[in-house]
C-alpha cells in the first residue's frame, strides 16, 4: 500500500471539500466541518479522471496527480478569498460514559475498515462494471478500453455513473491494487458526522446507543466494505435532507443551495434519486407558502433546487455515460413499456412493505431499527404531539424514499425488489434516526437523564453561596 | 454529580453488553464481524493470498488458465454453462460471464450462445472437481458434440 498516495488523496479530499463548504459558506463545529469536506472531497475529486479523459490526455499518474492539483487548488480558492486561522485548540473530548458506545462503534468501524482494504471488490455488479472498467482504465490509460471490444449483452453495469469507476481509478493508481479505501473515508466520516449530529439533540447516553443501533443495521454495515453506489448515495440523501432541514431553521441560502448540491451528488451517483428529489418539492412549497415567499422567489429557489440534481443527472448521463461507453444508450428502452397499469405500483409498495421490510428478510437485513422506529413513532403520536423542523423534515424523507421506491420500480423495470429497492431503502435509515433524536419521546427522555445527571450540581451550587453569604455575615 | 456520572458509565457498559446478547445481535457480531481470523489475514498480505481468500477455487482456476494461455495471442475461450459444471460435481467453481472472466484474465471468453461462439479458438472444460483443463478447439475430437453439450444446459 502507498502511504503517500492515501495521504496525497485524503489531504485533496479535506481541502477541496472545506473549500466548497466555504463556497457555500456552511458553519458548522470543527468535527463535522471536517467529516463533511471529506465526503464532499471525495465526490469531488471523482471527476479527475473524467477529465482527463475529455481532454483526451492519458490517464497515469502523473496526469492524475497534476489534475488532482488543480481541481484542489480551484475548490481552494474560496478557502484562499476568505482565510481564517485555522481553529487549533484542545478537541472537545467525548464524556467518559460515552466510551463504551464510542469503543464498540470504533471497533466495528476499524473492521469495516480492515475489510475494505484487505478483500478485492467483490459484487458481480461491479466486477462486470466499474471495478471492471477501471481496473482496464488503470492498464491501458484510457476509460474507452479494450473492454468495449467484449461480448457484453449479459451486463448493462457500464452504463452506470462513472462515480465508481472514476475513484477505483484514482485509488488504484496512488494507493492500492484494489482501491476501494474510499469507501471507508467516506463510511468513517459519515458515521462521526452522524453521531455528532446525535450529539447535538440528545444526551450522549442515548446519543451511544441510537448510534450503535444504527451502526448495527446488517446490511448497511456489510455495505461500508462491499463496494456499491448505496452506501455513498445514502450518504448524500442524506445530507440534502439534513441542510434542508438547517436551511428551513437558519434561512441562510449557502445551506439551500449546499442542500441542493447534496442531492445532485446523490444524483450523480445514482441516476434514478433525481425522481426522489423532485418528490421533495411539495416540502420546500409547503415552506415557502408558511414563509409567505414572493411567487418570483418561490420560483427561483425550486429552480435552483431542481436544476442542480438535472445538471448533475445531464452531467452523468449525456456527457460521461455518452462520452466513455462506446455503445448506443437508449434511455427509453429502460422505462416500463405498459404505464397506464397502475395496479403494478400498489402491488410493489405491498410487496416492499410485506415481502421486504416488515418480512424475516427484512429483519435479516435492517435488525430491529425500522421496528424500533416504528414503535417510537406511535408513541410521538398518541403522548406528546410535538415535532419540531427536524423530525417533520425527517418524517417527510423517509415518506419520500417509502413511497418513491415502488414509484421507481413501477416507471424503472430494472429496479427489482430483493436488489435495488432493498438497498435503495437504506436512504430511508439516516432519516430514521434523525427522527429519533428529534422524536418527543426520546427528547422527554434526554431531558430527564440530563436533568438527573445535573441534579445535584444546583443543589451544590446553592449550598455553596449560602455557605458564601454566612461566610461574608461573620466577617462582618 | 461524579456518583451520577459513574450510574451513567454503567448503564452506558451495561447497554452495550447487553444490546449484544440480544440473540438477533449476538449472531450478527459472531457471524458476520468477528468471523475473520485477523491474525491469519494480517500475516497473508499478498494479492494472490487475498483474491484466494474471497474468490477461492475459481480464482485459482482462472489464474491458471490465464498463466497458460498468456504466451497464445488471439485467445477466445468457449466458458462451459454454470447449470453443467454443476452436473460434474462441481461446487466450488462458478463461471463467470464472459466480462468477469475478461477481469481477472484478460482474455475474451464466450458462452456458447453468444453471438461471437464461432470464434473460440480455445474451450475451458471442466472434467470434475479439481479437474479444470483448457483445450485448444482444433485439439478437440468431438468439438461439435461438447457444444451440442454445453447447448443444452444455456437457458
Amino acid at each position: 500500500m502507498n502511504f503517500g498516495g492515501l495521504i496525497f488523496l485524503l489531504a485533496a479530499h479535506y481541502l477541496s471539500g472545506r473549500g466548497l463548504l466555504r463556497l457555500f459558506k456552511i458553519g458548522l463545529k470543527p468535527v463535522p466541518a471536517f467529516c463533511l469536506s471529506m465526503i464532499t472531497g471525495v465526490f469531488l475529486v471523482s471527476f479527475a479522471p473524467c477529465i482527463l479523459q475529455l481532454c483526451g490526455l492519458p490517464i497515469d499518474v502523473l496526469h492524475v496527480i497534476v489534475t488532482i492539483v488543480v481541481l484542489t487548488g480551484i475548490f481552494c480558492i474560496p478557502l484562499l478569498l476568505n482565510f481564517k486561522r485555522p481553529w487549533i485548540g484542545k478537541p472537545p473530548l467525548p464524556v467518559y460514559y460515552e466510551w463504551p458506545f464510542i469503543i464498540a462503534c470504533s471497533f466495528l468501524a476499524a473492521v469495516s475498515v480492515w475489510r475494505c482494504f484487505y478483500y478485492p471488490p467483490y459484487a458481480r455488479d461491479m466486477l462486470a462494471g466499474p471495478e471492471l472498467l477501471a481496473e482496464f482504465a488503470v492498464r491501458e490509460h484510457t476509460m474507452v478500453s479494450s473492454v468495449f471490444t467484449l461480448d457484453l449483452h449479459t451486463t448493462n453495469n457500464y452504463f452506470k455513473s462513472p462515480y465508481i469507476t472514476c475513484l477505483q481509478i484514482l485509488y488504484k493508481l496512488l494507493v492500492c491494487p484494489f482501491g476501494q479505501l474510499w469507501l471507508s473515508v467516506i463510511a468513517v466520516s459519515f458515521w462521526v458526522w452522524l453521531y455528532s449530529i446525535l450529539r447535538e439533540r440528545i444526551h450522549p447516553l442515548l446519543a451511544g446507543m441510537l448510534f450503535l443501533f444504527f451502526m448495527a443495521i446488517p446490511d448497511v454495515y456489510s455495505y461500508s466494505y462491499i463496494m456499491l453506489y448505496d452506501f455513498s448515495n445514502m450518504v448524500f440523501f442524506f445530507g440534502g435532507f439534513y441542510f434542508v432541514c438547517r436551511y428551513m431553521d437558519s434561512r441562510r441560502q449557502g445551506d439551500f443551495l449546499f442542500a441542493a448540491f447534496l442531492f445532485g451528488a446523490a444524483t450523480y451517483i445514482r441516476t434514478e434519486t433525481l425522481v426522489l428529489v423532485a418528490m421533495t418539492v411539495p416540502l420546500l412549497l409547503g415552506y415557502f407558502y408558511r414563509e409567505k415567499k414572493g411567487f418570483a422567489q418561490v420560483v427561483k429557489q425550486l429552480f435552483i433546487f431542481i436544476i442542480m440534481p438535472a445538471a448533475f443527472w445531464f452531467l452523468c448521463i449525456k456527457v460521461f455515460v455518452r462520452s466513455f461507453v462506446p455503445i448506443p444508450f437508449n434511455l427509453g428502452s429502460q422505462v416500463a413499456p405498459d404505464l397506464s397499469n397502475i395496479s403494478f405500483l400498489f402491488e410493489r409498495l405491498k410487496d416492499m412493505t410485506f415481502l421486504l421490510i416488515f418480512s424475516p428478510i427484512g429483519f435479516l437485513v435492517y435488525g430491529y431499527f425500522i421496528s424500533f422506529f416504528c414503535a417510537v413513532l406511535p408513541v410521538d403520536l398518541i403522548f406528546f404531539r410535538k415535532f419540531n423542523r427536524g423530525s417533520k423534515v425527517a418524517l417527510y424523507g423517509i415518506a419520500v424514499v417509502y413511497f418513491g421506491l415502488p414509484l421507481l420500480g413501477y416507471l424503472l423495470p430494472l429496479v427489482d425488489l430483493p436488489n435495488t429497492t432493498k438497498r435503495g431503502l437504506f436512504k430511508m435509515l439516516p432519516l430514521m434516526l434523525l427522527y429519533l433524536c428529534n422524536s418527543g419521546f426520546l427528547q422527554y427522555l434526554s431531558g430527564r437523564i440530563f436533568k438527573w445527571e445535573h441534579a445535584n450540581e444546583g443543589k451544590k451550587a446553592v449550598v455553596g453561596s449560602v455557605k458564601k453569604v454566612r461566610a461574608v455575615k461573620k466577617g462582618r | 454529580m461524579v456518583y451520577h456520572k459513574i450510574n451513567l458509565f454503567l448503564f452506558a457498559v451495561m447497554g452495550v453488553v447487553l444490546f449484544f446478547t440480544i440473540p438477533f445481535y449476538n449472531n450478527w457480531l459472531y457471524s458476520k464481524v468477528l468471523n475473520n481470523d485477523f491474525a491469519e489475514e494480517f500475516n497473508h498480505l499478498g494479492i494472490q493470498d487475498r483474491n484466494m481468500k474471497r474468490f477461492g477455487y475459481s480464482y485459482s482456476v482462472l489464474s491458471d488458465v490465464a498463466h497458460v494461455l498468456a504466451q497464445f495471442k488471439d485467445v477466445t475461450v468457449l466458458l462451459p454453462p454454470n447449470d453443467y459444471v454443476k452436473t460434474r460435481g462441481i461446487t466450488d467453481f462458478i463461471v463467470p460471464e464472459p466480462a468477469v472472466f475478461y477481469y481477472f484474465t484478460g482474455l475474451r471468453a464466450v458462452w456458447v450462445n453468444s453471438p461471437d461462439a464461432s470464434l473460440a479458438n480455445w474451450a475451458l472444460i471442466m472434467n470434475g472437481p479439481g479437474n479444470a483443463v483448457v483445450k485448444k478447439m482444433d485439439h478437440i475430437r468431438n468439438s461439435d458434440s461438447l457444444i451440442a453439450v454445453y447447448k443444452k444446459y444455456i437457458n
